[in-house]
């Protein structure tokens, strides 16, 4: 039997100790010493057999240095192995055997690479374990199945303070909320009249609504527009509101709102948490053009569509990132640029503006690493998408330059 | 008195019926049924039944037996189930 290292592998010197092996596509890692580096090659040209003769007195160190580092947020660094050394495991000392079945188990080394490459694909179910699925997948595997936890308290905590009147102090803040303020500030005033799509527990349409502006904050989970209610009286109006559900939004009147505001939940319009409720984003933009005033404007806000969930490798301040996909995507949740402007430019809108957000200086304190790779590879994109102000039939024929005057 | 095949698969199609989950007319097709492949359960679902599995029977499952064929109809995961309450013995 000959064993294959599949070309999605790359050796980093990250670690003092020893090489780091990681397959870049599945986002596995095993960290071993610098023998093992030799062993791997040795294995696609020879005969486990002979191997077996050769190392028979031979003992391979490795740490399993692999975690689903996402556990602790989305924002959370990606790279899912524990950088440092004082949190690895013991060293472990294996027979060539092992060794060798310890990097299939990474996929640091396959037996057929055509059985490998079909794993890369979404999961069928929570207990499909054949597929690697996406990145929503898998996370919701890891807190469902191994932490056992409920997904919509976990998001509140990865993201909320305890009391859930501030953010934690990771990316959340130091890009999101960093930026969103200043951007709030200056972009609304108390003439404004502003829908919030998927406003979640209030945290943003209670800025929004903190500028004088008249907010709406509506969001399909009761419990989060409860807890909106009580922790930001006063300030906006929330209600609940199931937006994928045809004829949800019929109760907001047409030409009534200057802004949408939509956060962090357009993705899903792309790319389901289920697979099986594709949500139409036809029928979205629709009810936000009607909703608008002619000429209002989308603020969307996501997850950059390229750098979110990639590897930070590299020099702390000097990072590097190896990008594996973009247009046909196996992990990815987001869409790509072509597709999410097209879908608006499609629906009437035009891009009138758009920024990826920066990074608070202060945080180079915080989390030195994730500072400088944000600052880098910036994590989020704001789009202002303006409707334009002609009907439905006109959209066939127009060009969106035709409604811009330089 | 010990459990066995039979007042395992009982307990465990007693989630399904809870869960108003229709898993067919026969009791063998019951049995054999993939719930998983046949789209009974969403995820919500299934993390309940494992829940309850664990509390009914005082075990836990590992990762491989949660994502293994046997997992994915009452008689296979009524089988992992009397293994290990087997083992436990």
């Amino acid at each position: 039997m000959m064993y294959k290292v599949p070309l999605d592998v790359i050796a980093l010197p990250e670690a003092k100790k020893a090489w780091l092996l990681m397959n870049l596509f599945s986002r596995t890692s095993l960290a071993v010493e610098s023998a093992v580096l030799e062993v791997i090659r040795e294995a696609e040209k020879n005969q486990l057999e002979d191997m077996e003769t050769k190392y028979k007195e031979n003992f391979f160190s490795v740490w399993e240095v692999e975690w689903f580092s996402n556990n602790e947020g989305l924002l959370a660094d990606p790279t899912r192995y524990k950088r440092n050394e004082t949190d690895w495991p013991q060293e472990e000392k294996l027979k060539l055997i092992d060794l060798l079945e310890r990097l299939k188990k990474h996929y640091l080394l396959v037996e057929n690479e055509n059985e490998y490459r079909k794993k890369f694909s979404l999961k069928e179910s929570i207990l499909d374990g054949k597929h690697f699925g996406n990145f929503h997948q898998q996370l919701g595997t890891e807190l469902l199945l191994v932490q056992r936890k409920e997904a919509s308290k976990w998001w509140l905590q990865q993201k909320f303070s305890k009391d859930l009147k501030g953010i934690n102090n990771n990316l959340y803040k130091a890009v999101q909320e960093y930026y969103l303020k200043d951007y709030i500030k200056k972009r609304f005033c108390n003439s404004d009249r502003v829908l919030d799509i998927g406003c979640g527990i209030g945290y943003y349409t209670n800025l929004i609504a903190e500028t004088g502006a008249s907010v709406l904050g509506v969001d399909p989970n009761e419990e989060y527009i409860n807890l909106a209610k009580s922790k930001f009286p006063g300030g906006a109006r929330y209600e609940v509101m199931n937006v994928i559900t045809s004829g949800a939004m019929d109760r907001i009147p047409s030409n009534s709102v200057d802004y949408v505001f939509m956060s962090d939940a357009l993705l899903f319009y792309f790319v389901p948490f289920d697979p099986r409720q594709k949500a139409d984003i036809g029928s979205l933009l629709n009810n936000v053009r009607r909703i608008l005033k002619p000429n209002g404007i989308f603020i969307s806000v996501e997850p950059h569509c390229i750098f979110w969930l990639l590897p930070w490798l590299g020099d702390n301040n000097r990072p590097f990132t190896v990008l594996t996909e973009y247009r046909n995507r196996f992990f990815g949740v987001t869409a790509n640029m072509s597709q999410l402007i097209n879908t608006f430019t499609k629906a009437g809108f035009v891009v009138s503006w758009m920024d990826e957000m920066s990074v608070d200086p202060s945080f180079e304190a915080v989390n030195s690493r994730a500072y400088y790779f944000a600052q880098q590879f910036p994590l989020w994109q704001i789009f202002e998408f303006m409707a334009l102000d002609i009907d439905k039939k006109g959209l066939e024929t127009a060009s969106p330059w035709q409604y811009i005057h330089f | 008195m010990p459990e066995t095949i039979n007042t395992i698969s009982s307990k465990v199609l007693k989630y399904f019926i809870q869960e108003n989950i229709k898993m067919g007319e026969l009791p063998q097709e019951q049995l054999k049924m993939d719930y998983i492949e046949n789209g009974l359960l969403d995820s919500f679902a299934i993390v309940g039944l494992i829940v309850y599995l664990e509390d009914e029977f005082k075990i836990s499952f590992t990762q491989e037996d949660l994502q293994s064929k046997e997992f994915r109809t009452i008689l296979g995961l009524s089988e992992i189930i009397l293994n290990k309450i087997k083992l436990k013995v």
